[in-house]
């Protein structure tokens, strides 16, 4: 390797410091000081050539020193030169990352500001939840201790027995009354396991009211525990199962009153959280059922059929409530409270963690939960959502538009769910990500309840046409007729329809059925597909006949 | 001699661009041309000589090449461009008119340039 060259060989020390610090004080590029150096360097080279010696040298460079004068000043102003001197492409270029650099500093900043804001949590909100679920009256009218007993003695049956509990009791299966021996002793087996548990239902059921106390670690509304409800409804279908298999042994007093108590689960109706009341809209539709099925077995009792009647109508005297979504708003309003800032430091937003806990699949992850790609994001997307209010007013306004929707007749919930819907597809997935992948669809739940009150009104008139047909001996022409004669105080109501729901004699049998979803007369045709109540499909809600009678469907063990 | 700073910075760019018309120079070079050719009334600064070298470079009125010199060394040769040219006539004029007109309110012989 060859020696590095002085590049002040030859000149006075005084002449090469002053070089030097010309140099240093430039702050250029490499490239322009070093031409800048070689310069000067041969500036004071060529002015002291004619110098005799080192004395004079000396001497001359010192001269030379203060015509050029203050360093820093002629660094400055070489520099200023310098920089003219570059293209404009150079300077396009140093300019740009210039912006970058101070967009970055300005970025880093933001983040850093961002990050240093916490939620602030003013509100209790599962105290506002107890306030609203509690009716004010004492507690002995409370269904809940009962009902909740009833999820502690509930014994479970297998899966292949649950879903046969369901297919059976929504017409997929053969109608109960088509059961084989074999299969009904499986059922009675079931019943029997459950007899404590029911007994808790039934007592629950007669108690006016139901409610229990929310409870949730550090208060978050999100953390509220919600206790197996789904033991309920599978009580409740066993509850049906014990009054059809007690019809057919002709204890139709035992039979109405099973029935009625899932019927009278309808204290649950009025929970805040919407969980419940589609436990209670689940159970009321069992009822429904299970009084067919009850009017379909053979050699029923017509004082039996009347006593139904009359109990169902009294309990539906009230209708079936609106679904109150107070409770599904009052979570969103906790989810803000604990996912966004304050306003001061951190200025509102939501933050990433909070984010990436709530929507942990969005749009734009990767997929990879644990990954730094979708920590990035995450924190990409919280600088992107918008701030705490206006994320709180798009949330305040989609719970007026839903309730709007839960207010309005049928025939408007479509709609109505296509506003929502577009209100949600209109948002911006990044301004809006929190609302837009979280709040809930539930105007399926507004045509659920409609549905269920045909339901009701349908149960009550095959009560009466059943009742009609034991004591006429054929059924009658038409549904006024039925009413004129006494069996119906009001011809049952289609909601989609908005009028009676459709009535024929098909030879010895009735046809009764209601346009489902989309509220068009199909014929009393209903959708293969689904369940011959359910119409919301292409196809009517067949109420009657119940089901086909089946092929050979097999019990699981 | 010293002549005020705002007195010399109109004439600076000029002086130098006159001389370059005349044949490449390095730094050192220049100021020596300047002194000598001004009969040492005009002494460019040292310290104005290569920021006002780099500025014209940068205005494209002159450019500057490393070539060999008469003593067979590099050095960084100034020559002045078209562009320059083209500047420096239109300064002189400027200047004759400039002089012309501060000789009558003295009252001598306006000097002339070139």
């Amino acid at each position: 390797m060859g020696q590095k060259q002085n590049p002040y060989a030859g000149l006075p020390e005084v002449a090469a410091e002053y070089i030097r610090r010309v140099i240093r004080k430039m702050g250029y590029s490499r490239s322009a000081r070093l031409e800048v150096r070689r310069e000067l360097v041969d500036h004071f080279d060529d002015a002291l050539r004619s110098c005799r010696d080192d004395g004079e040298r000396a001497a001359r460079a010192v001269e030379l020193i203060a015509e050029f004068g203050e360093p820093r000043l002629l660094a400055v102003l070489i520099r200023r030169g310098k920089k003219r001197c570059r293209p404009a492409w150079k300077t396009a270029i140093v300019r740009s990352f210039q912006a970058v650099g101070v967009l970055l500093l300005c970025m880093i900043l933001y983040v850093a500001w961002f990050f240093t804001g916490r939620p602030t949590i003013t509100t209790d909100y599962v105290a506002q939840l107890n306030e609203l679920a509690h009716p004010k009256v004492p507690d002995s009218e409370n269904a809940w201790p009962h009902y909740q007993r009833a999820i502690e003695l509930f014994v479970k049956p297998s899966k292949a027995d649950d879903e046969f509990l369901r297919d059976l009791l929504s017409g997929r299966l053969r109608r109960f009354a088509d059961l084989t021996q074999e299969q009904q002793a499986n059922l009675r087996h079931l019943v029997t396991a459950n007899e404590g548990a029911w007994k808790e239902f039934v007592a629950g059921s007669a108690r006016p009211c139901c409610w229990r106390l929310y409870e949730a670690k550090d208060n978050s509304i999100l953390a509220v525990s919600v206790p197996n409800l789904s033991s309920l409804g599978t009580l409740s279908r066993i509850g049906i199962v014990r009054a059809l298999l007690e019809g057919q042994s002709r204890q139709w007093n035992e039979a109405v009153s099973d029935c009625m108590a899932v019927a009278r689960s309808r204290n649950m109706s009025h929970s805040p959280v919407l969980i419940e009341y589609i436990v209670f809209l689940a159970m009321q539709r069992q009822a429904s059922w299970g009084l067919a099925e009850l009017a379909d077995l053979p050699n029923v009792d017509t004082a039996a059929l009347a006593r139904a009647q009359r109990e169902f109508e009294q309990v539906l005297a009230d209708g079936i409530p609106v679904a109150d979504l107070e409770g599904e708003h009052l979570m969103w309003l906790d989810m803000v409270q604990r996912s966004f800032t304050s306003d001061g430091a951190g200025g509102g937003h939501v933050m990433p963690k909070e984010l990436r806990r709530l929507i942990p699949t969005m749009v734009y992850s990767n997929g990879n939960k644990q990954g730094k790609t979708d920590s990035l994001a995450f924190l990409g997307a919280a600088l992107l959502h918008a701030p705490r209010e206006q994320t709180l007013y798009v949330v305040e306004h989609y719970y007026d538009l839903m309730k709007d929707t839960f207010a309005s007749p049928a025939r408007q919930i479509p709609a109505k769910a296509a506003i929502l819907k577009k209100y949600c597809e209109d948002l911006s997935p990044w301004r809006f990500a929190l609302p837009r992948a979280l709040l809930p669809e539930f105007s399926r739940l507004a045509s659920m309840r409609f549905e269920a009150i045909n339901e009701c009104e349908a149960t009550i008139a095959i009560l009466a046409l059943r009742r009609y047909r034991l004591e006429k001996g054929h059924y009658p022409d038409s549904l006024e007729q039925l009413k004129a004669e006494g069996y119906l105080s009001k011809l049952p109501f289609d909601y989609f329809a908005e009028g009676p729901l459709k009535y024929c004699k098909v030879g010895d049998d009735f046809l009764l059925y209601g346009v489902g979803w989309n509220m068009k007369d199909d014929g009393g045709v209903h959708d293969e597909k689904e369940e011959p109540w359910r119409g919301r499909n292409e196809g009517d809600a067949v109420y009657w006949p119940l089901a086909k009678p089946a092929e050979a469907s097999s019990q699981p063990n | 001699m010293r002549f005020e700073r705002e007195l010399l910075k109109g004439v600076a760019p000029m002086v130098v661009l006159e001389i370059l018309g005349r044949g490449a120079m390095y730094g050192y070079q220049l100021s020596e041309a300047v002194a000598q050719r001004s009969g040492n009334i005009l002494t460019l600064g040292r310290g104005t000589l290569y920021p006002l070298l780099y500025n014209l470079e940068a205005k494209g009125l002159v450019k500057g090449d490393w070539q060999e010199g008469d003593s067979g060394r590099n050095r960084r040769y100034y020559s002045i461009t078209g562009a320059g040219k083209e500047y420096l006539s239109a300064q002189r004029e400027q200047w004759q008119k400039l002089a012309t007109g501060v000789g009558l309110v003295f009252g001598s012989p306006s000097p002339v340039m070139g």
